[in-house]
């Protein structure tokens, strides 16, 4: 059988199924909101044949208001990674970015550094009112967005003073990469899934210096970082799995990235760990099915939970584990909402020039919110919980800090 | 994981057949590769508008009885193609969708085109004058009317992901297996459950798939009902009737999966996958989705194995 023949050609990201039904664009959340984006199957296969003859049709300012959700690969029917094709295209040909803002936006772990430091200075500035106007006209992050706090000590800190020395009791371990948000922005969260791994009978490490997942420098032009820090998170979480059964997370985003985005843009071999990066709601699914632990729920908990899947967990498929996980707990009610992008992209939705078409596209999901009432609503995304948060009354939590909520002391 | 039925197809004959299991209280995963061909659907169904002869048909039941013995009607026989008919409308009603027609008598809708052409259901509102534009509910509504019933009785919808390869098959009684699935996203969790449902569609959606040599089913490696030369899956003419179209995977009478000679006693098939018809010159296409799923569930719930 002849291979050269076209039926066995089939380019990288699967370029050449593309039939040309126009499914990802009406899936696209950006692409229904604004004329201004001429949509998935433009800005991905259509437009890959022709910046394969001349990188000149590349357009830089169309192809940045892709917000890297995936969406329009879930909708494939041919499985035609739309997305990366539209991602690798920005790696390939677009400006690797040198202003402020993406520099602001894709150092999270340097930025969130200085942020804990300045002691409590940082959210002065992004709290009121001066600092927003400044960072709208001088950096260029919309003046509307309300912007994450600091913690004053990060989460890093605080195991190292108290649970680094308690993990060693258990025979059983994991690692946990936990992410910019979970030790700049909200350590509860880690305290939290310390908390109810121990209570599985799991000790956990943490990564011999963990840096950002890469995501943000990724979305912000500048894949070059992006690369070294994944060169240093998979190194450590080598490292780390000669002890460890696997390394968990709480965020999808970084999630994702890691396991996928590593080897489909990054060109990264993540073959040896990227099995073992899994989300902790997934862990602890498997751990409680295979009858291999358990958890004791307090008998008195009630909750109304609505549960909101963020884009890369919809890519990942495992919004079944987080789910399932917290229908185990008695006494929870949950509500799925529909299966749609909140808007916020990651950092796309504080670009000034994204914040009308962000608040447009997460609209209906925020309708949806209010009408099913909740007591609170539940992600497996950090920046999904600041844009819902920011626009409903609702306090938005991850699985875990409900799994933890929930448990007998 | 352990579902009661996992459907593999998350397009019309896939939702209605999850959407009949699960108010039945049946605990049913549907396995959903991307949308599907619902998607360009315009909103209105075909039960049966045309007979094997080529005429237009003012009542669908006039032609059943001249259906050749592969059509999937005739295994059903007329009686309860139409009793599905009206479940299946009754079905849509439920789901929150505004339908017109019946199965009783066709109507006529404006195609995209301007000719009139016999139909079953119409979704959506119509206008009441054949010289107007006519605006239908699209299929997407009806994607996502139907995804949301599902998914409110209780079902789980699986979307973006893939079933990749069978687990395993067992033989016992004589009888052939499934034992399960794996799917590309949850790949270190099979999937088990008591029956399973393939609901694939055809070529588009990539339930059948085609190369230089050969038609196959590349999930299980069901049989399929192809001529062997390739010379004989198209005629030259496009407007002519296309063999490919009357192609699909091979079904007993129960509509069990031929796999290897035997049939699988817990995978069925229904829907686009099965051959035996062709939708476009008969337009039947959403009437044998909808029945033979309809059908197949009422197999799968006379079982009463709990």
């Amino acid at each position: 059988m002849n291979k050269d023949i076209q039926l066995y050609q089939i380019s990288e990201n699967d370029l050449e199924k593309c039939l040309k039904c126009s499914i990802c664009n009406a899936y696209c959340p950006v692409s229904t909101v604004t004329p201004r984006y001429p949509g998935p199957k433009w800005a991905g296969p259509d437009g890959e044949r022709h910046r394969m003859k001349d990188a000149a049709y590349y357009d830089d300012q169309t192809m940045k208001l892709c917000m890297n959700c995936k969406r329009c690969e879930m909708a494939c029917p041919q499985g035609v990674k739309v997305g990366d094709i539209i991602q690798s295209a920005r790696i390939k040909y677009g400006l690797q970015g040198i202003d402020l803002r993406a520099m602001l936006l894709a150092s999270t772990d340097l930025m969130g550094k200085l942020a804990t430091h300045s002691m409590g200075l940082a959210n002065v500035v992004t709290g009121s009112r001066l600092g927003r106007e400044m960072l709208h006209s001088v950096v260029g992050i919309h003046r509307g967005r309300t912007l994450p706090r600091y913690a004053r000590q990060t989460f890093e800190a605080w195991y190292n003073a108290e649970a680094r020395e308690r993990q060693q009791r258990y025979d059983h371990r994991v690692a946990y990469f936990h992410g910019c948000y979970v030790n700049y922005n909200y350590p509860q969260l880690g305290q939290q899934l310390v908390r109810v791994m121990n209570a599985l009978g799991y000790g956990v490490d943490l990564l011999d210096h963990e840096v950002c997942c890469g995501l943000p420098a990724i979305a912000n032009g500048m894949s070059d970082k992006a690369y070294k820090n994944g060169q240093r998170n998979l190194a450590a979480m080598e490292q780390a799995l000669k002890t460890a059964e696997c390394v968990l997370t709480t965020s999808s985003s970084c999630t994702f990235t890691m396991r996928s985005e590593y080897a489909s843009l990054l060109n990264l071999d993540n073959t040896r760990v990227a099995d073992s990066i899994t989300l902790a709601t997934k862990f602890i699914y498997q751990l409680i099915e295979s009858g291999r632990a358990q958890l004791r729920f307090r008998p008195d908990f009630h909750l109304r939970v609505a549960y909101h899947s963020a884009c890369h967990m919809e890519r990942l498929g495992w919004t079944i584990y987080s789910t399932e996980l917290l229908r185990k707990i008695p006494g929870l009610e949950l509500v799925r909402l529909e299966s749609r992008c909140c808007g916020i992209g990651g950092t796309y939705g504080f670009k000034k020039e994204n914040y009308e078409v962000s608040q447009a596209i997460g609209q209906p999901l925020f309708d949806q919110i209010r009408a099913v009432d909740p007591d609170v609503v539940v992600t497996d995304c950090e920046t999904c919980k600041w844009q819902i948060e920011m626009n409903t009354p609702y306090r938005v939590m991850n699985p875990i800090s409900i799994i933890n909520n929930s448990l007998l002391d | 994981m352990k579902f009661d039925t996992i459907i593999i197809g998350g397009g019309l004959s896939g939702l209605t057949c999850g959407i009949r299991l699960a108010s039945a209280g049946r605990h049913v995963a549907i396995v959903s590769r991307g949308q599907s061909s619902l998607f360009f659907s315009e909103g209105s169904f075909g039960l049966l508008g045309f007979g094997p002869d080529g005429r237009e048909l003012a009542v669908p039941s006039q032609a059943m009885a001249e259906l050749p013995p592969e059509h999937p009607y005739t295994r059903m026989g007329t009686e309860r193609v139409l009793r599905y008919a009206a479940e299946a409308q009754q079905m849509l009603q439920a789901a929150g969708l505004e339908v017109q027609g019946s199965g009783e008598a066709n109507h006529q809708r404006t195609t995209p085109m301007g000719t009139q052409m016999p139909v079953w259901l119409t979704i959506g509102t119509q206008t009441d004058s054949a010289d107007k534009a006519v605006l239908f509910a699209n299929g997407r509504s009806v994607q996502q009317a139907l995804q949301r019933r599902f998914e409110s009785l209780g079902g789980t919808f699986l979307l973006g992901d893939e079933v990749v390869a069978p687990i395993g098959w067992d033989t016992a009684d004589g009888q052939t297996l499934l034992r399960g699935v794996t799917t590309k996203n949850l790949s270190q969790e099979p999937l088990e459950a008591h029956t399973f449902v393939l609901a694939a569609g055809t070529f588009y959606s990539g339930g059948l798939m085609a190369d230089y040599y050969r038609i196959y089913e590349p999930v299980f490696g069901l049989e399929v009902d192809a001529p062997a030369s390739r010379c004989e899956w198209i005629s030259d003419e496009a407007f002519d009737p296309q063999p490919f179209m009357s192609i699909g995977v091979a079904t007993d009478d129960q509509w069990h999966a031929m796999r290897q000679g035997a049939a699988v006693a817990n995978l069925y098939a229904i829907g686009s996958i099965l051959g035996g018809h062709d939708p476009i010159q008969m337009a039947d296409k959403e009437g044998v989705d909808m029945a033979t799923a309809l059908c197949v569930a009422d197999t799968i719930l006379s079982d009463d194995y709990e």
